[in-house]
């Protein structure tokens, strides 16, 4: 994988594992071309041979019906070198379809996990299938006809000048008209294409913000405000799109006539007749030159309808690129094997971009193993940063994060994986039976240890209750789990997985309110001789254990026991805890009628 | 089929008339212009029969010559003439128009549409609806228009022309001409055909990459990725060969087309060679008539490159007609305002769209003006749902809901709307400054009452020390406003509506604790002296409502103040008593 090094290339780049294909595709496809303006040409000289007399082809003496037959065979052969090159192309574009899938899953496999989470599952998907099916349609469609959409003018061009230079030059000077005042027509197009590129984007931004705000758009706004946001970005883009048809309709509309085949053609017909009369001209090649000389403007209109594609394609290519230009993590090749799992966090500084603001700032704390750290404070303040660092969904910028003396980035990803579980980032359940989502956490697993986990997880009676058990079909096509009964699910996944390492957003947790009773018991087995960190939001679950770090503004502030940390004077913890007792005994003040 | 194939070519036509809304005419102007357009074109080209007659006879005339050479000039420059005022449609901007007409009516659909109706789109399937499906159809629509004119009517022209030059050379090309409509339909068919096993094959690729993309970090762990992703790497390859399956039924008639007019060509000097030899044709007839013909390659190959887009237009077509069709709920007569502000259900039923269940079931209850009423029950009870109806996001199967005593049916949208102020769990704000943010809600506030509410909703502070205070635009911003502070300034939003009615859907759920404080704070202003509905997870929130509902499924089970029903030993005691047990749950290290 040359993942590395690949700037954004574009298009052609994006194809190289299937050039062979493509060039050979293009090169049968050009030939299919130049056998169509043969055949023209042959076809000329066979109707003066209907009245007898033969041409010397090669060497050989052909008569009307040799001549025919010859000329179907051309046609026969103008047939499959299109049905070839069609072939070829499309084999191409299905096999790059599965290269690049295959490239890009692999790849994303092997790219900071953070990425992904930021990125999103859509947005991926949609590289996934559409981009790369946009690819399909270039490499599919576009390149064949691309090749015979150049190839054929230059041979019809230069028949014609074999044919007759005069009648050449005619054609040549109509073309080169047309093409000054197309030069014309696309002076300031540069300008009009990027006001009406902005003025399009805008009108995407309000509508977007049109439907997603729609409930708040209904409540809150009598039409006046929000649909008179859309209604300025249509207002803009009607100005924008008529001002750039505006100055170029009348030369676009020349050059379109002109460059259309009809002017050519009345101009070769016209000084073909002047020859014919003076007698410099014959009648075949005068008919030869009919049929050729229009090759070049009928060219024309399908390599600009070919420019939507084109351009449609190279932004699939450039989305393709951009997934493909994120770097993999670093993986050391000397691995080494993890003896504890105390952690440690080494003058840590991270940042999610270059130009971001520091996200962590000298981090500096250890976990023993077997012990549980809290981690709090107000949101932003880096909390789930450093939890997210520690399975290396991201990598620090600066500093280290050792587990048992080992710096993470030493420890091959699938060990890691193995030591590490990011609780509830992984809710997902696959489409797969019950017993195969909980299992494929551990492949050595039995049944007895499947069911014990799934009791540690307070979900066994459930599962049990569903008419298949644990054959149950999960996932999209499956049944329907609320998100606390996929919660436990994946719980009992982790308990089996067995991690030593266990890292838990206490948010997600209790995303369902429902369960939390059955989540807190599950939560507490899963947790047991573990080394747990947890980011925890309701500061009375925390009472209890070995360490809270505190976290503000990107640094950490304090670090302690509940008690040690609520005796610091103005201290932030003593803060955070005062606001959580208030929140949680607000009750809705209300004065009305009733009461 | 034939007649399938027509007939979507003639739905499209009918589609376009009707997209084109008052520009309806002057599209069908453009027609006719294009039509005469091409007539003029397939005479200019009939002119080389009596032209290289002319030309070719043993005692040319000059004269003959000079007159078909400039009748041939003059339909050229006719048909230039046609095409020029044809395009006027598109160039002079009046497809712009049609485009600005078309999205202005959209949005009044989107606006008009049933909440209900609405919230089975996505946002990115509309947002492609607005945006590039109505460019790449309309914008396009003169240019597609004037291409299927032209493979049309030039051919019948010149058949028409060559009939009377020699009917036998009509017949003939009559005969091969016309074979590109069966060769388009096959290519269509054969593309439909292969579109739906395609599609299927599709369908099951993209859940398996959206199973692949979140499951990844479970798979990173059991090395189950790229190529060992086994399941993903069979629907890949599952695409690939039923793309290739496809590929000979779709690829021939396309190939096949592009060869017609040569293959037309050889028939008619197959065929023309007999009546040559015959004497009963002059060659140079037959060499017009190949000059002629040859002069249908070039429509017909861009036409082969466009029919895509004839699909894709056909498809953007239909999805824009499909928005607009969308009717908003009746308002029923007569019509009548709100005067007071107790809120009443009347055997209310109420089952989403394509549900097989209600999901409300009879639901009855009065709620007094200006008391405030919880809803309580697990997710998927139906207290969203009861809330929803309030603002009549769909009309209920049975019963009615009354505001102030009258069926919210009988009122017009905007003067029901005009009543109730909503917080959400997730926050909305647009991309203007904070000070239009606010003020929507009453767009004749004075900025001192804007400041106010602001005041109220305790984020006059936070405001005043932004760079640009009030006139900071949220999008500059962006994300250094805490969920906590957005929250504050949409409740300074209701606030500044002073709605009789407020609705509260789980609006601190999303906070932390720092956050949480605030809000509260500015919701206990928000409510005050109103008719307020609150959803709450967090019971001894509503604790003081004046009337606890408890929902479930679908039904109202229980009613009450919190020390009556924890009385009763119910449901609503049972969740009580769980929350009591939680709070005092703790990690033990």
């Amino acid at each position: 994988m040359n993942t590395k090094n690949t700037k954004k290339q574009g298009l052609w780049s994006i194809m190289t594992p299937v050039n062979s294909y493509i060039r050979w595709a293009m090169v049968i496809s050009a030939l299919s071309g130049i056998l169509s303006v043969v055949g023209f040409i042959f076809l000329a000289y066979v109707i003066g041979l209907i009245m007898g007399g033969s041409i010397n082809l090669f060497g050989f003496k052909l008569g009307f019906q040799e001549a025919l037959i010859l000329l179907a065979f051309i046609t026969i052969l103008s047939f499959l070198t299109r049905f070839y090159s069609f072939v070829i192309s499309h084999l191409g574009a299905f096999k790059l379809e599965q290269i690049l899938r295959t490239d890009i899953t692999t790849h994303l496999a092997q790219i900071p996990l953070g990425h992904i989470i930021t990125l999103g599952t859509g947005a991926i998907k949609k590289v996934l299938l559409d981009d790369v099916k946009n690819l399909h349609a270039f490499v599919a469609d576009t390149t064949p006809f691309l090749a015979k959409a150049i190839a054929t003018p230059i041979a019809s061009m230069i028949a014609l000048f074999v044919i007759d230079y005069r009648l050449g030059l005619v054609a040549i000077a109509i073309l080169l008209v047309g093409a000054v005042l197309m030069k014309f027509v696309m002076k300031d197009s540069v300008i009009h294409r990027e006001n009406y590129e902005q003025s399009q984007s805008e009108i995407n931004k309000a509508v977007i913000e049109f439907v997603q705000a729609m409930p708040v758009v209904r409540t809150f706004d009598d039409g006046t405000t929000s649909f008179r946001r859309y209604n300025d970005a249509l207002a803009k883009y009607r100005t924008n799109l008529k001002a750039w048809f505006g100055a170029t309709s009348t030369p676009a509309k020349i050059a379109m006539t002109i460059l259309s085949p009809m002017p050519t053609l009345l101009a070769v017909t016209i000084t073909g007749l002047f020859f014919l009369i003076n007698g410099t001209l014959e009648f075949s090649p005068f008919v030869a030159a009919l049929l050729v000389s229009t090759g070049m403007a009928d060219s024309l209109m399908p390599l600009m309808w070919m420019s939507n594609f084109v351009k449609k394609s190279s932004a699939a290519a450039i989305r393709i690129q951009e997934i493909m230009d994120i770097p993999v993590l670093h993986i050391s090749n000397t691995y080494k094997k993890i003896e504890n799992t105390n952690i440690v966090f080494e003058n840590v500084d991270f940042k999610y971009n270059e130009k971001d603001n520091y996200a962590l700032k000298n981090i500096n704390f250890e976990v023993k193993a077997n012990t549980v750290t809290a981690l709090v404070g107000p949101s932003g303040a880096g909390k789930s940063t450093v939890a997210k660092l520690i399975p290396r969904f991201w990598d620090v910028t600066s500093g280290s994060i050792k587990i048992g003396g080992i710096d993470i980035k030493e420890i091959d990803s699938q060990t890691l994986m193995n030591t590490v579980s990011f609780v509830f980032q992984d809710t997902f359940l696959f489409n797969d039976t019950l017993s195969n989502n909980i299992k494929m956490a551990n492949p050595t697993a039995t049944n007895e240890d499947m069911v014990q986990a799934c009791k540690a997880a307070q979900i066994h009676e459930f599962i049990l209750s569903l008419p298949n058990g644990y054959e149950t079909m999960a996932g999209d096509r499956g049944t329907n789990l609320s998100g606390g009964q996929k919660q436990r699910i994946t719980i009992a996944r982790a308990i089996l997985r067995n991690t030593p390492i266990v890292v838990l957003d206490e948010a997600t947790a209790f995303a369902d309110p429902e369960n939390e009773e059955e989540i807190i018991k599950a939560l507490a087995n899963l947790m047991k001789n573990k080394t747990v960190i947890v980011i925890a939001h309701r500061l009375s679950t925390i009472k209890d254990v070995d360490q809270i770090v505190v976290f503000d503004s990107a640094e950490v502030k304090e670090k302690g026991k509940h008690q040690e940390l609520l005796s610091i004077e103005e201290g932030i913890y003593a803060k955070l805890w005062s606001n959580y007792e208030k929140a949680q005994n607000w009750d809705i003040h209300h004065t009305g009628g009733a009461k | 089929m034939k007649k399938n194939q027509f007939a979507s070519i003639y739905t499209i036509y009918k589609l376009t008339l009707e997209l084109s809304g008052k520009y309806e005419s002057g599209f069908k102007k453009s027609l006719v212009y294009f039509t005469l357009a091409f007539v003029f074109q397939g005479l200019a080209f009939g002119m080389f029969y009596p032209l290289l007659l002319a030309m070719f006879t043993t005692s040319p005339m000059l004269s003959d010559i000079m007159l078909y050479l400039g009748l041939m000039v003059l339909f050229s420059l006719l048909s230039f003439w046609a095409k020029w005022r044809g395009h006027d449609f598109d160039y002079n901007g009046k497809i712009v128009d049609v485009t600005h007409e078309l999205r202005t009516k959209l949005g009044t659909a989107l606006r008009e549409m049933p909440q209900e109706k609405l919230s089975t789109y996505k946002t990115g399937e509309l947002n492609s609806v607005f945006s590039s499906n109505v460019d790449e159809s309309v914008l396009h629509m003169g240019m597609v228009a004037s291409m299927f004119l032209q493979i049309v009517v030039v051919p019948i022209t010149l058949i028409v022309v060559t009939f009377f030059v020699d009917w036998r050379l009509a017949l003939v090309m009559f005969a091969m001409l016309p074979l590109a409509i069966p060769l388009y339909s096959w290519k269509r068919r054969g593309a439909h055909e292969e579109k739906s096993e395609y599609n299927q094959a599709n369908g099951a690729l993209e859940s398996d990459f959206v199973e692949y993309i979140q499951g990844l970090p479970v798979l990173k762990a059991v090395n189950k990725v790229g190529v060992n992703a086994k399941k993903l790497q069979d629907s890949i390859t599952y695409v690939k060969k039923v793309q290739k399956q496809g590929l000979y039924k779709g690829q021939i008639p396309f190939v096949l087309m592009g060869v017609l007019i040569e293959v037309t060509l050889l028939a008619i000097v197959f065929i023309g060679a007999f009546f040559v030899l015959d004497n009963t044709l002059s060659f140079i007839t037959l060499a017009a008539a190949v000059i002629v013909i040859s002069r249908l390659a070039e429509p017909l190959s861009i036409f082969l490159g466009v029919v895509s887009v004839f699909d894709l237009m056909d498809s953007a077509f239909k999805r824009i007609k499909s928005i607009l069709a969308i009717k908003p709920l009746k308002v029923h007569k007569p019509l009548k305002a709100i005067k007071t502000y107790d809120i009443e259900f009347e055997n209310v039923s109420f089952a989403y769209h394509n549900q097989p269940t209600y999901a409300l079931k009879n639901v009855s209850f009065a709620m007094p003006n200006k008391t405030m009423t919880a809803l309580v029950g697990h997710s998927g009870c139906g207290k969203t749902t009861i809330t929803k109806m309030i603002m009549r996001y769909a009309d209920p199967e049975n019963g009615s809901i009354k505001i102030g005593g009258i069926d919210i049916k009988n009122m017009t949208p905007e003067n029901l709307m005009k009543n109730i102020s909503v917080v959400f769990q997730d926050v909305y704000l647009f991309d203007d400054t904070i000070m239009n943010n606010i003020r929507m809600a009453n767009p004749n506030a004075t900025d001192k009452e804007v400041e106010n509410a602001a005041n109220s909703a305790y984020c006059h502070e936070f405001i005043t020390r932004l760079p640009d205070g009030y006139n900071t635009k949220i999008g500059d911003i962006g994300g250094s406003l805490s969920g906590g502070e957005r929250q504050r300034i949409s409740i300074a939003r209701a606030i500044l509506k002073n709605a009789p009615i407020v609705i509260l859907d789980e609006p601190t759920a999303a906070l932390d604790t720092e956050s949480e404080v605030a809000v509260q704070s500015a919701i206990d202003k928000l409510v005050e002296d109103k008719t307020v509905i609150v959803i709450a997870h967090r019971l001894s929130t509503i604790a003081g409502a004046d009337m606890i509902l408890v929902i479930d499924n679908g039904e109202v089970v229980e009613s009450g103040t919190h020390d009556g029903l924890v009385k009763t030993n119910g449901k609503y005691f049972n969740m009580w008593s769980a929350q009591q047990r939680i709070k005092d749950w703790h990690i033990v290290g």
